[in-house]
């Protein structure tokens, strides 16, 4: 019998500087593996260098940014090693048609005004897809394969954006699915030639997965995640779906009200489990605030400018520190990787805003601290583009993004490939929990149980494990759990809050 | 007094000004950007010094008042002697903060604040811990409750926060004026027709249209 005490990752950074409203989480983490590129791991250059961020475990980055990379290192990032990720592209750059900025919706010349062929998905753009007046669909077979036969395959992932405002294109027309029987074998050729994985996904949002908090309960949610995957929901994106020749689904997180947001974590692993039995990749898509009453001040200082005093501005909600840290490390353990859009990166101050979008209602104090005052004296007003970059304080997001992934880095990466389970466990010395490795059991249990999860992977001697309730209360707890093959050997460690707490242990040290 | 230890590397030696043997002055500057200096009150603009060296690659020790993080992207230029225009050497140089330094005392740090009209949450060490407290006293409607958020917990009073944090996990704290005993903030949509699901009243803004305030602390050294 061994009870062995073991040391976590704690997201407590040493060195750290939060205060300067500066992206620099990836200044305070270790090095990544040389094969970081197994993982999708897109981030922002900002003011780095994608050597430096390459190093730091960066997998892919946006053609916005790489367009900034000399032409030898655009060559050798791109072409070469397979980094380029292709960031949500229109509709209307799909079907290489101009960006007409708005839309005129037309109905199906054969049913005007019978439900469901008059509203989306069955009504389109006419000025993306200009059809004459007896056209029943936006685009021909033909014309739609002809697209996917030009569209550019330089980058290793692409991620459309097709549902929304003026490109919203419903996914169910032959010529949505002519387009990737045309892409997808060219990317398949060019990168599998290359030893390198190719990634397509129709929409930055779209999953077909299912929301493991709407089942209702834990056995409808296993019972789902058990069935054979021609029994689930139709899903335009699993097989026998008119876009199931593509292979990644997004799963978007940055929408909803703080307390739904609780249990996203858990509905990731759920998904992640649903995306692997369907033989899909599930990114986890995270913008960098929360898209939820954008009306909230943030304080905006200045200490390098003892002449400049504190606005207050207007932003959306933050992402907690503890969601940015979980997403990004389940991105990695239990999906196929992490894509962020408008996420913080590394800049210099001063922050610079445009007027025209950002004075309306802003706050400023004068750096004795008078005020408010004429929010015209915050001196870093922009009054065009021409005048320069817009640059945000970071919210933190960012950051915890970096920390989450290099957690991962640190422990599971050591162990990918090896096996994983769930362990059974107790807090505080209370009841076992017993911990099931049944499909998707688990983790639907903790979700309707409100409970944490005990998640480990083992390969040889190293054993990687985490504990991570998004339940807990705000006090310290104690996690003692069993070795996964060796029932008389048990690690306690302790824990706090919803953060993941994972930890690496080296077996060959352990007597029982 | 502190110290930036910048990493020079010079392709070679001659490009350097002589003023003995193996010795040799340069200037370093710092900038903002390509022509605007630092400007910082922390950092000289400018800093003249004589190295000694036989190697290309050298250190400088470049006296600051302050070590804060953010000098590691300031653009670097290092010139042979104080003329503009024998610049050799520029970039974002490896900074090494002086090693006998003592080491930062663990502290509190603001991350990202809302206004302190609305919210004003301190931390001060307490034990092992924190105690965490709003110090902003606003007024609360009749009929709704403060609703703090710490990280994913939902916790309701009547009066201000005051908690203690028994670790130095990073805290996220949201509050918002919330409609007593409201079950989900999924229900508050200030466009909605009173009587259904949505209820235009779940939240009661604070002042200046703000919906939320939040306060993110980081503790650490």
């Amino acid at each position: 019998m061994a009870n062995v005490s073991v040391t976590v990752k704690s997201p407590s950074i040493s060195g750290y500087r939060p205060e300067t409203q500066l992206t620099q989480g990836m200044d305070f983490i270790p090095n990544a593996p040389v094969d970081s590129v197994k993982r999708i791991f897109v981030m922002p250059i900002g003011r780095d260098t994608f050597s430096y961020l390459k190093q730091r475990g960066v997998s892919h980055f946006s053609n916005y940014d790489l367009a900034q990379a000399d032409p030898t290192e655009f060559n050798q990032l791109q072409n070469i090693e397979g980094r380029g990720y292709d960031e949500t592209p229109l509709t209307c750059t799909m079907f290489g048609k101009p960006n007409p900025g708005a839309a005129v919706w037309v109905k199906r010349a054969d049913k005007p005004d019978e439900f469901p062929w008059n509203a989306y998905p069955w009504i389109w753009n006419k000025l993306i897809f200009p059809t004459d007046e007896n056209a029943v669909e936006p685009m021909s077979y033909a014309d739609g394969f002809e697209a996917g036969e030009n569209y550019s395959i330089d980058r290793s992932i692409i991620v459309f954006e097709t549902r929304e405002n003026f490109n919203a294109t419903g996914p169910q027309w032959a010529f949505r699915r002519a387009f990737y029987e045309a892409l997808m074998p060219r990317m398949a050729a060019y990168w599998g030639n290359k030893g390198i994985q190719h990634y397509v996904a129709d929409n930055y949002y779209t999953n077909a997965g299912k929301n493991l908090l709407f089942f209702g309960s834990a056995s409808v949610a296993k019972q789902y995640a058990s069935k054979p995957v021609s029994e689930w929901d139709p899903h335009e994106l699993l097989p026998g779906g008119n876009l199931d020749i593509t292979n990644l689904w997004c799963f978007g997180v940055y929408l909803g009200p703080l307390d739904l947001n609780v249990g996203v974590a858990l509905n990731l692993i759920y998904n992640g489990f649903l995306a692997k039995k369907a033989n899909r990749f599930l990114a986890v898509f995270m913008q960098g605030s929360l898209e939820y009453f954008p009306n909230n001040f943030v304080e905006i200082k200045h200490p390098n400018e003892p002449q400049t005093g504190t606005l207050y501005k207007y932003v959306k909600p933050p992402h907690t520190s503890s969601q940015a840290f979980n997403y990004a490390f389940i991105s990695q353990e239990h999906c196929a990787g992490f894509i962020p859009f408008s996420m913080d990166s590394k800049q210099q101050r001063p922050f610079t805003f445009l007027r025209e979008y950002h004075q309306e209602g802003t706050i400023y104090y004068l750096a004795d601290g008078t005020g408010p005052v004429d929010n015209n004296l915050y001196p870093h007003w922009l009054n065009n583009s021409g005048e320069g970059p817009e640059v945000f304080p970071s919210n933190g997001t960012g950051d915890y993004v970096w920390f989450g992934k290099s957690a991962w880095d640190q422990t599971f990466r050591r162990v990918d490939g090896g096996v994983g389970r769930y362990c059974r466990f107790q807090v505080d010395n209370g009841a076992w929990i017993e911990a099931s490795n049944v499909d998707a059991n688990d983790v639907s249990d903790a979700a309707y149980e409100k409970r944490g999860i005990l998640w480990t992977r083992k390969q040889g001697n190293l054993l990687a494990f985490y504990y991570l309730n998004v339940f807990a209360d705000i006090n310290l707890h104690t996690v003692k759990f069993e070795h996964p093959d060796v029932p008389n050997i048990t690690f306690v460690f302790t824990v706090h809050s919803s953060f993941i707490w994972p930890g690496l242990i080296n077996l060959s040290t352990i007597t029982v | 007094m502190n110290t930036l230890r910048l990493n020079i590397t010079v392709p070679s030696l001659s490009v350097l000004d002589p003023v003995g043997t193996n010795t040799y002055n340069l200037v370093v500057r710092f900038y903002s950007s390509p022509n605007v200096p630092l400007g910082s009150p922390y950092i000289p603009d400018s800093y003249t010094d004589t190295v000694t060296t036989t190697s290309t690659t050298f250190p400088v020790d470049v006296p600051v008042t302050d070590t804060e993080f953010e000098y590691n992207d300031v653009l670097i230029k290092v010139f042979a002697n104080s003329s503009e225009d024998c610049c050799f050497a520029q970039g974002i140089f490896d900074v090494v903060n002086d090693p006998n330094a003592p080491p930062a005392p663990l502290m509190a740090r603001s991350q990202y604040q809302g206004w302190f009209e609305h919210m004003n949450a301190t931390a001060v060490q307490e034990n092992s811990g924190w105690r965490i407290i709003d110090q902003k006293n606003y007024p609360l409607d009749s009929g709704y409750e403060w609703s703090y958020f710490l990280n994913e917990v939902w916790t309701k009073r009547s009066d201000n926060l005051n908690i203690f944090w028994p670790a130095n996990t990073p805290l996220t704290i949201f509050k918002v004026q919330t409609k007593i005993g409201l079950d989900s903030l999924n229900r508050y949509d200030p466009t909605a027709a009173p009587g259904g699901y949505y209820d235009p009243t779940a939240v009661k803004p604070f002042s200046n249209n703000c919906t939320f305030s939040f306060k993110k602390f980081v503790f650490n050294d």
